[in-house]
């Protein structure tokens, strides 16, 4: 079954950012059975095909006891509301208090709303840029028709890229066509699609050295940039 | 240790499945320790794992977390030598992006941009309750938890909420002061007289004006115009109060 909704999570959230889940992960993250927190899980299945599941878990804080849904994946709205209905019986069935979740932005976010779950910010996803060259190497592949950019980022090793109409690739001794600098929040908050690159060039975060490749580095950008992402709040540490 | 700086962190079986059942976790590798004249001051923990990007490519990520300090040892730059032990660490490891999940209203919100991190992700919470009394308790839990700017300093307020459940519609007042930042509720009879501040709202109100206290001051005026727009929050202040407020709004 682990594996089916580790498939059913990759399938579902394809294009998105997401944490590599193995069953391994899951039994640690996911389906951990201890003193404090007692861990369930709910499925949907229509003719034998899995089309979505949860993982919850009962938190008790003193007198208060919570659902947590650390995991909701469906892939349809029904089958999202059916889950939804299946942990409030189970949480009426164990005298929960209340059910919380966490939740990335999703196709059937509405739901929530629709069931009276009530919405606000207590958390932030926070990220830290450590090695770019590694990170642009793993989204390099075949560039043909290219400029060739160099970027800067404050703190880093500049990286030499080629910057195709599909995609970059990581060279290094490569003349460069134009220089990018920037520095590593704005990297990041572009990388993850958190602020816009004329926005950020307009502010002076991001430097050019030759203006007519302006949109090569807009290209850049946009290439690289990770629109979707996944993060559960069971595969929050 | 980790249960002494948080109180409380969680039990031994708690532990056992972060640290020891989680794949790859090595005490020896992923845990540093922060030591001080000999003395066990701090620490934290790197959990690494492999992240998928739209390509379908991976990476190899890290989560940093139980960063602490024992508080003999504060404001010692013990929580930076961790803070940056870790991402050093997880850099050396192969680690090329570095996540972590705080809450707004605690100190790594505020500290981790030191060390590069940046805001990426805004997850949105969603509650559905189920028993509104221990939702009132929740509530006014969490009111007690946040803390206030120093200029706030002594000034009594009473939250009247109310919430509209199936089951009907529920009220509830309670009066706290502010104490060197922090919020407590009050229970001297007399304090509950000449309070500053007297605010009515809803639930759904007080969640969203406590989080944007914590988002930035576009976003609480945002928040407290909205709310007032739609006649969902009312309050009544002293003078004294509105100075105090002014004066953190212009500043």
């Amino acid at each position: 079954m682990i594996d089916e909704i580790i498939d059913f999570r990759d399938r579902t959230h394809k294009d998105s950012f997401r944490f590599v889940l193995t069953p391994k992960h899951w039994k640690a993250l996911y389906a951990s059975e201890d003193e404090v927190n007692a861990n369930g899980m709910v499925t949907v299945t229509r003719n034998g095909v899995l089309r979505g599941y949860a993982a919850y878990s009962l938190v008790v804080f003193g007198k208060i006891r919570t659902y947590e849904i650390l995991d909701i994946c469906a892939d349809a709205k029904e089958v999202a509301n059916e889950l939804i209905e299946q942990i409030v019986e189970s949480g009426l069935r164990h005298k929960v208090d209340m059910v919380f979740t966490r939740n990335c932005k999703e196709a059937h976010d509405d739901i929530f709303a629709e069931k009276g779950f009530l919405s606000f910010v207590d958390t932030v996803v926070m990220a830290v840029l450590l090695s770019p060259r590694e990170l642009l190497q793993a989204l390099s592949k075949k560039t043909p028709n290219f400029k060739v950019l160099r970027l800067s980022i404050k703190g880093f090793e500049p990286v030499t890229v080629k910057v195709g109409k599909e995609g970059i690739t990581v060279v290094s001794d490569e003349k460069a066509d134009l220089s990018v600098w920037t520095d590593n929040k704005t990297f990041m908050k572009l990388f993850f699609g958190k602020t816009r690159f004329l926005r950020e060039f307009v502010k002076g975060k991001i430097t050019i050295d030759n203006v007519l490749r302006l949109l090569t580095a807009w290209h850049f950008f946009n290439l690289i940039k990770q629109e979707k992402w996944y993060i559960p709040l069971g595969d929050w540490i | 240790m980790l249960n002494l700086c948080f109180s409380p962190w969680g039990s031994e079986k708690e532990w056992k499945r972060l640290y020891v059942r989680y794949p790859g976790f090595d005490v020896t590798k992923n845990v540093i320790i922060v030591e001080e004249s000999g003395e066990w001051a701090g620490g934290g923990t790197a959990w690494f794992r492999e992240a998928f990007l739209k390509n379908g490519d991976q990476i190899k990520v890290y989560e940093a977390g139980d960063l602490y300090v024992h508080q003999n040892h504060r404001g010692k730059g013990i929580y930076s030598t961790a803070m940056r032990t870790l991402n050093e660490l997880a850099r050396k490891r192969g680690a090329v992006l570095g996540f972590a999940f705080p809450s707004i209203y605690r100190i790594p919100r505020i500290a981790l941009p030191k060390y590069g991190f940046v805001e990426v992700f805004s997850p949105i919470t969603k509650v559905l309750v189920l028993n509104p009394e221990s939702f009132f308790q929740f509530l006014f839990d969490r009111v007690e938890r946040g803390y206030l700017p120093a200029r706030f300093d002594s000034i009594k307020f009473t939250l009247t909420l109310s919430f509209q459940h199936l089951k009907g519609k529920y009220t509830v007042s309670k009066t706290f002061e502010v104490n060197k930042g922090v919020i407590q509720e009050s229970t001297n009879l007399s304090s509950m007289k000449n309070v500053d501040l007297k605010i009515e709202t809803d639930a759904y109100v007080l969640l969203r004006v406590s989080s944007s206290l914590y988002l930035g001051k576009r976003t609480l005026l945002h928040a407290l115009i909205t709310a007032l727009l739609l006649r969902r929050l009312k309050f009544r202040f002293s003078f004294r109060f509105l100075r105090m407020l002014l004066g953190y709004m212009l500043d």
